[in-house]
């Protein structure tokens, strides 16, 4: 049986899908009116994920932060919104595309994972749940903007180096380094914090702080993705296209960690 | 040793990325491919040869703060050195660990009693209840919970309880509510003797001597389900408490029954079975390790540091957009 909040998010689903269009071919097509149509289907579709984690928490009488599928819908939410607030305030249509299309993604995988939200296991009561999940939504949602960012800058900088970067694209190339070196540090304080939450909340629920649980050492192997990229940036050399890889990659392990690690490996995470 | 080659080994920062990339390749490769890298000799020569790096560096950063901050105190320049110190207090709290931390599992049944090692010597942990908590429809469980007294050698006790997620904690030990189950009371006798057993889930017991014996299988059903046709239990909970017996040589099954609690059966040659009663036991896991706390004060300092570290950068950015906005303002003013 299809759930109101399947129906939702299905639609949320169509919307973000057609925003991440107007707001692409806007690069192309330069009609003024475009980014006004994606920036209207971007409130939309993040309007309707509210609706969709709004219904869920009604249907589960508490906060949608057990599953993946309940995480995929909150995530693709904040993804959605932080689309919304970065395309008001600094126009990079191109990024806020790559986003949007990240949320698609996200609520497209949802409808694969959706689950009855049962009652919470013995193992998930904890205060450290709502905490650890948290801080997962907001640093994941960070690192998809510099994931955005990374793959808009790879598509239009020309140029190895920030030196050999064009007159008139380097105030963009500026721009988009910054953009998504604030996103990184956002994300790697929060994934900091993430798995700070998570062995805290593992000592005192499993006794043991790190047991290499599959999760556990992908989050570390993210982790590890961002520290490189940070310290390198501080290296003229590194900065430019070099960042970009590592932030790419860094969100493949981020999704990676999310779906891949829940559902190829098991172990404690596998609470989906 | 500052010019010795190994130093500047060990303070660059790309040796130490290239280190940082290698650990996370094997990682990566120990968790898709299954081949157990994380714990491989390699893997701790790497761990070490990263820990010494990663010390030389936190030593010269602090360097550097402390000169930055000679004539004016200077917070942003701490943030970094702080961050490094935090993962060295986290490696230190696990060798801490690795030396002097245990963790014992064991499985008590209720009323019984086990030896604990706490920070003051052996204690004794007495498991006084265990309740399992379900949910409205009676089937889900919500919580575990063991209610324990732990008494230490000079008599001083404390009342504790343990569920899941909420561990007790008593002269430094930290007991984890992990598992539970059904242990059952039998006793064999004979006209001329008698003995008992305190088992848990299926046991078998040989009746006679020599190599193909007449054995006991016994195994209890706290929910037995009297109308399917094998031997089920209909949920986890003690509504319909049975033991099941069963008489066997060889392949060949002599006979079987299920007895209520305090019922008695005749096996054979006079041997008779009782089932004196039932109760749950707790599976708790009692960990002592000072190394924790050090591990969460790291953890602290990381974090603190890292927001000190990354605080000031967005302070710093901020400011110089309303620097540009300004002049912007003020040119536009002209």
């Amino acid at each position: 049986m299809v759930t109101i909040v399947e129906t939702v998010s299905y639609y949320g689903f169509l919307v973000t899908i057609m925003g991440a269009a107007a707001y692409l071919l806007q690069t192309w097509l330069k009609r003024d009116w475009l980014p006004k149509i994606g920036l209207l289907l971007n409130a939309a579709g993040a309007l309707l994920m509210l609706v969709a984690v709004i219904g869920r928490t009604r249907q589960v009488g508490r906060l949608p932060l057990n599953s993946v599928y309940e995480y995929l819908l909150v995530l693709s939410f904040a993804v959605l919104v932080a689309a919304f607030a970065i395309a008001l305030k600094w126009k990079p249509y191109l990024v806020v595309g790559v986003m949007l299309a990240v949320a698609a993604v996200l609520i497209g995988v949802s409808f694969g994972k959706t689950d009855l939200g049962g009652p919470l296991l013995p193992a998930l009561q904890s205060n450290w749940r709502v905490s650890h999940v948290l801080t997962a939504i907001i640093s994941y949602t960070a690192f998809a903007v510099a994931f955005g960012v990374g793959v808009v800058y790879l598509i239009i900088i020309p140029g190895k180096t920030p030196e050999e970067v064009p007159a008139e694209k380097k105030e963009r190339a500026v721009f988009l380094e910054k953009l998504m070196f604030n996103s990184v540090v956002v994300g790697f304080i929060f994934l900091t914090l993430l798995i700070i939450t998570g062995a805290v909340w593992a000592e005192e629920a499993w006794g043991s702080w790190w047991t290499w649980d599959p999760k556990e050492t992908w989050a570390l192997v993210t982790w590890i993705i961002y520290a490189i990229y940070l310290h390198l940036r501080l290296r003229p050399a590194w900065r430019g296209k070099k960042g970009c890889y590592l932030s790419i990659l860094g969100f493949v392990a981020v999704l990676f960690t999310l779906l891949g690690v829940t559902y190829i490996f098991g172990g404690l995470h596998s609470y989906g | 040793m500052k010019n010795s080659k190994i130093y500047k080994y060990l303070i660059s920062i790309r040796f130490a990325m290239s280190l940082l990339a290698v650990i996370a390749v094997l990682c990566v490769i120990d968790t898709v491919f299954h081949v157990n890298l994380i714990r491989s000799p390699l893997m701790y020569v790497l761990g070490t040869v990263f820990a010494l790096s990663l010390i030389v560096c936190t030593v010269s950063r602090v360097q550097w703060a402390a000169a930055k901050s000679k004539k004016k105190f200077q917070l942003y320049a701490w943030g970094s050195p702080i961050l490094h110190v935090g993962l060295i207090v986290v490696l230190l709290g696990g060798i801490i660990s690795f030396l002097v931390g245990r963790q014992t599992y064991y499985e008590i049944p209720v009323g019984e009693t086990a030896q604990v090692a706490g920070r003051s010597g052996t204690l004794e942990m007495k498991i006084d209840d265990f309740r399992v908590e379900y949910y409205e429809d009676g089937v889900t469980p919500r919580q575990y919970y063991t209610d324990l007294t732990l008494t230490k050698r000079d008599g001083e006790s404390a009342s504790l309880n343990a569920f899941v997620n909420g561990p007790a904690r008593y002269d430094g030990l930290t007991i984890i509510q992990q598992s539970y189950g059904w242990s059952f009371l039998v006793t064999l006798s004979t006209p001329y003797n008698s003995r008992s057993f305190d088992l848990k889930a299926e046991e078998w017991i040989p009746l006679e001597d020599g190599e193909d014996p007449v054995r006991l299988g016994v195994s209890f059903y706290p929910d037995y389900d009297e109308d399917a046709g094998v031997p089920d239990t209909t949920s986890d909970r003690a509504d319909n408490p049975r033991l099941l017996w069963v008489l066997t040589k060889g392949e060949e099954a002599l006979d079987m029954n299920v007895l209520k609690e305090g019922e008695e059966a005749d096996l054979y040659n006079g041997i008779r079975l009782t089932f004196d009663g039932y109760r749950y036991y707790t599976g708790l896991q009692a960990k002592y390790d000072p190394g924790v706390k050090v591990i969460f004060a790291g953890f602290f300092l990381v974090f603190a540091g890292l927001v000190i570290r990354y605080a000031f950068v967005m302070k710093q950015e901020i400011e110089e957009e309303k620097g540009k906005r300004e002049t912007e303002k003020k040119k536009g003013r002209k």
